[in-house]
């Protein structure tokens, strides 16, 4: 979608006109859902925040001033408000929370235990803890930056680096490069 | 053959993407062009600080180290001067003490605690039972003695005493005074952000809260704090949910706003006032 097809999507939402909603969507729920599913790493939640980006869009039409690319515009509100979200979701006490900083649960199954040729990304997924997956999923889903991970999670740079190393150790071990 | 981790990976996840567009379309208001007419300015509150007398406390804490260490430091000292004195010149106990005495006038003029010294040195002088044997107990009997003092000063101070004995301090609690004018601005407020400028995007009413603006970080000047264990700040760009408190209309959307915000922690969520 051209920056001049995204300003006429925006004039017809300020008109009222949801087909200009229904564009957008079509076209960029891929992108929306990927980001924030890559943050939060939950489908539900992802679902849930997705559906409230395309509400809070459509009510930001209005005002709305755009002066660089539309898509970074849309990438960056997406990606705030799943961060936003973990945020908010990271003050309620989880399990995780009990877990030692930098211990690892320790795999049931090793890696070199499965068959590595037949694999799909969601079963070489299957093979990273949580903690590596979260990583991962921000920094390829969500093109977010260790610092940004960081940040977000709470949680040592170092510590994430080195979840991302892990993980992408295991991953070449499948055939994914 | 390695395969592309990244790309099937994006892949997976927009190959099984969920419909959503029935609950969006659900969720949408009827004229996005409508103000929130509901919006009613929430009334300014007053916040009263409550008067601790902290500062005094503290100076207290300081009072109730520095005295004790100071009678210890005496305690150690006139002994082991004393000991020095004998073994190094040779001099009899009595001549000993006779020399502590000499030397106590000189120092008196330093400060009060070496007026101290220089008093309980006298004292020893004039002491004709005292002898340099019992050293070795004269900490503990000069402790004593000073404890007594203490005693007596807290019956002469009566109740007064107890009003003055410090708190203990709360792990977690802010290490300044100023810190925790900064964080806790009373009745459950913790400041997050004392100035920061916020677009909103629009505003809408939550049964449990009331108006609710959904708001844009456009800059930050303030300091972040930390209201709450791993809340990093607010960036740039970010977008918040706040309820706005004080102003004296409805925001506006699209309109720019310098604000403070603040944990409500009670209510678990976040409020905007103008700033200062």
């Amino acid at each position: 979608m051209t920056q001049e097809q995204f300003a006429d999507c925006i004039n017809r939402i300020k008109q009222n006109d949801k087909s200009g909603l229904k564009e957008i969507y079509d076209e960029y729920l891929g992108m929306i859902y990927s980001i924030i599913y890559g943050v939060v790493n939950q489908r539900e939640n992802a679902e849930d925040i997705t559906q409230d980006f395309f509400v809070k869009l459509y009510k930001m039409a209005p005002t709305m001033d755009l002066k660089d690319s539309h898509k970074t515009f849309l990438s960056v509100i997406a990606r705030n408000m799943a961060i936003d979200f973990i945020r908010k979701d990271s003050r309620n006490i989880s399990v995780d929370d009990f877990v030692e900083e930098g211990i690892e649960p320790v795999e049931k199954e090793t890696v070199e235990e499965t068959v590595v040729g037949d694999m799909t990304v969601t079963e070489a997924l299957a093979t990273l803890s949580e903690n590596e997956r979260q990583v991962v999923s921000m920094k390829v889903l969500s093109d977010m930056t260790f610092k940004e991970i960081s940040e977000t999670l709470g949680v040592p740079m170092g510590t994430i680096t080195w979840r991302y190393q892990e993980a992408i150790k295991k991953l070449r071990r499948l055939g994914y490069e | 053959m390695n395969k592309d981790f990244a790309k099937e990976y994006k892949d997976a996840v927009v190959n099984d993407l969920p419909d959503l567009w029935d609950r969006i379309e659900a969720a949408l208001p009827e004229d996005v062009n409508a103000q929130d007419d509901a919006t009613t300015p929430v009334a300014p509150i007053e916040f009263k600080k409550e008067e601790k007398p902290k500062k005094k406390k503290k100076k207290l804490v300081w009072l109730y180290a520095v005295i004790p260490a100071a009678a210890i430091i005496l305690v150690v000292l006139i002994p082991v001067g004393a000991l020095l004195t004998a073994g190094i010149f040779g001099l009899t106990t009595k001549q000993s003490s006779n020399s502590m005495a000499a030397a106590a006038p000189a120092a008196a003029s330093d400060s009060d605690s070496i007026a101290y010294e220089a008093s309980e040195a006298a004292s020893f002088d004039e002491d004709p039972s005292f002898n340099i044997n019992s050293v070795a107990e004269a900490p503990e009997s000069i402790d004593s003695i000073f404890e007594d003092d203490n005693l007596k000063g807290a019956e002469a101070q009566g109740e007064k005493t107890k009003d003055l004995i410090p708190e203990p301090v709360l792990p977690g609690a802010a290490d300044t005074e100023e810190e925790q004018e900064l964080l806790d601005i009373g009745n459950g407020y913790l400041l997050a952000n004392a100035k920061m400028k916020v677009k909103v995007d629009g505003t809408y009413t939550d049964d449990a809260i009331g108006t609710v603006a959904e708001l844009q970080i456009t800059s930050i000047s303030g300091k972040n704090n930390e209201v709450y264990d791993g809340f990093s700040g607010f960036s740039v760009g970010e977008c918040v949910k706040a309820k706005p408190e004080g102003f004296d209309n409805a925001l506006k959307p699209g309109v720019e706003y310098e604000v403070s915000i603040y944990l409500y922690a009670p209510g678990d969520y976040w409020v905007i006032r103008p700033a200062d």
